[in-house]
């Protein structure tokens, strides 16, 4: 069913300093409660490159690119999302008393064998010295406008909603087959597996409806998100992907057309051997053309040019502010209020 | 394997007196078994059905009543014992029974919107079994009123056999349930689901064409 309206959200990967409140946020509202919920991050933080979470997602695969569907795997919790697990803070802290010998965090149970966690590979990155280079992608669920979670779902029981493009699962009429977890290429759709039901990023739909922004996006502490929707042009979420042109899908050849945008990260130059400055970026540009784009069908080359052109957008926008001139762009980039990011 | 055909005759026999949920009660001495064959496969996430007669997967039942709580004995073999999913990749055994709620003619595949179907279906994993109505693909739907939670059970694998006891009283406690009458005859088909790495879960199942019960 076509949507009314469509939810949209920009992350300017520019300003994302991996702290986690985002995570933390969602973690607090939604998924900190209730059994079964303890592996869902529905916000997540991932460090780029990295194996991200659950641990190797773009490598699963999902609806639209595999043919023998039951041979896409379901991911596990110990070893792909991660086993929760709780430290000794007690005994360190020694808030109640507690114990004089016990002087480091220890995490029990004790990830052991294929351990892992949502940010398990945390500022790892990539390249060597001195060019070693990392980044930071928080991702939500899409909200697809064409979400295979949905098509995969043989009782209706995922659904779009109509007034805003908000992906749910009704969570009665769910018998928890797990089909949308395959679906999803971005494995952003849970099973929980007490309840035994799939659950997901719900936009913080109640907080929508009440023209507020989602939790993610108002507790950010570097206001890297924009939210807004698509038919509305005066939103900087539109300004950022439709006027400016400066926002990328993650992973558009898997053909869902996510709603979620990023601006590309800049980076600093990369070094010579002999320790002299070049012209060349840390982030490998091919690196970041493997993960954002505009279309499905755009070749590398192509997502490549794209992203200098959004590269060269923003730094002739600096320039302008730089010798004293007015940028939309930049005022866009750099929010004073809720406001100025939000319009829902 | 063949199909039942004519459709198999399952003899619910009257029995007065306690019945215990449990294979070892005398009651079912006097029930004589029926072989049902599980003869239609549906596919994976799609109504698309096929014949299938080389899986050799049959069940075995029994049913006794004492006049007020029906029971059904089934015995089938599976290799190995599934009855977790506190897993993303795990999937318990299940079984299902479907009876037309209140038309003889519903549709084998989950009823229609005119015709439903009374299904139990019990899974490995379940505290209980659910009492479902559907009335089509994709819609059953477990009963939500309490009184539908009447449903009791027994399960035990053992050396690669399911045993599932399934009984409830023979009259409906609501509208979303069958009511079993002495000298009645219905309709009933069965479902059944392999877990673990096979992953049937939904729509991906094996079930038999319909048969008749008829409660003595």
């Amino acid at each position: 069913m076509p949507v009314k309206k469509q939810i949209r959200m920009v992350a300017d990967l520019n300003k994302c300093l991996g702290c986690h409140t985002c995570t933390m946020a969602c973690k607090t509202m939604w998924t900190d409660r209730n059994k079964g919920q303890m592996h869902m991050y529905w916000n997540n933080v991932e460090t780029r490159p990295g194996k991200g979470y659950p641990q190797d997602w773009e490598l699963q695969g999902g609806w639209f690119n595999v043919t023998d569907k039951r041979s896409i795997p379901l991911p596990g919790i110990s070893e792909s999302y991660g086993a929760p697990w709780e430290y000794n803070y007690e005994e360190v802290m020694k808030s109640n008393g507690g114990d004089s010998r016990a002087s480091i965090l220890v995490p029990r149970p004790r990830p052991s064998g294929n351990a892992y966690a949502s940010n398990w590979d945390e500022d790892v990155g990539g390249g060597t010295f001195p060019n070693s280079y990392y980044f930071y992608l928080p991702r939500i669920c899409n909200h697809c406008t064409d979400p295979p979670c949905v098509d995969a779902c043989p009782r209706q029981a995922v659904y779009k909603r109509e007034e805003d493009g908000i992906v749910l699962v009704d969570q009665k009429r769910c018998r928890g087959y797990r089909y949308c977890v395959k679906g999803c290429p971005y494995k952003k759709i849970y099973y929980n597996p007490e309840e035994k039901i799939a659950q997901k990023c719900i936009f913080c739909y109640p907080r929508i409806e009440q023209h507020k922004g989602n939790f993610c996006a108002t507790q950010c502490v570097g206001r890297i998100h924009y939210v807004g929707f698509a038919e509305d042009p005066e939103s900087a979420a539109y300004k950022l992907v439709n006027k400016w042109k400066v926002a990328l899908r993650l992973h558009p050849e898997f053909k869902t057309e996510p709603n979620v945008f990023y601006i590309p990260p800049l980076s600093p130059p990369a070094y010579t051997a002999e320790g002299r400055l070049t012209e060349k970026m840390r982030i490998p540009i091919e690196l970041l053309a493997k993960l954002f784009g505009d279309t499905q069908d755009q070749t590398p080359d192509q997502r490549i040019a794209r992203i200098e052109e959004i590269f060269g957008i923003i730094q002739a926008e600096r320039n302008k502010v730089r010798s004293g001139g007015h940028s939309e762009l930049i005022d866009i980039l750099i929010p004073h209020s809720e406001r100025d990011r939000i319009q829902v | 394997m063949v199909d039942n055909d004519p459709p198999a005759e399952i003899m619910a026999v009257y029995n007065p007196g306690t019945i215990a949920p449990d294979p070892q009660d005398p009651a079912w001495y006097n029930a004589p078994e029926t072989i049902i064959i599980f003869s239609r496969r549906l596919n994976e996430a799609g109504a698309r059905t096929t014949f299938a007669p080389d899986e050799n997967r049959i069940v075995k039942v029994k049913a006794v009543h004492n006049g007020f709580l029906i029971f059904f004995l089934f015995r089938w073999d599976a290799i190995s014992e599934n009855k977790s999913a506190d897993d993303y990749p795990l999937f318990a055994d299940a079984f299902a029974m479907e009876i037309p709620l209140f038309t003889e003619d519903s549709p084998l595949w989950m009823g229609a919107m005119d015709k439903p179907v009374n299904i139990i279906f019990w899974r490995a994993d379940l505290p209980a079994p659910e009492n479902i109505v559907a009335g089509g693909m994709g819609t059953p739907q477990v009963s939500p009123d309490a009184a539908s939670r009447n449903i009791r059970h027994y399960q035990k694998w053992d050396n690669g056999t399911w045993t599932v006891i399934i009984t409830r009283p023979m009259e409906a406690v609501s509208e979303n349930q069958v009511s079993f009458v002495r000298g009645k005859r219905y309709r009933i088909a069965f479902a059944n689901w392999k877990g673990g790495t096979y992953a049937e879960r939904g729509g991906h199942k094996i079930v038999s064409e319909w048969q008749n019960i008829s409660i003595r």
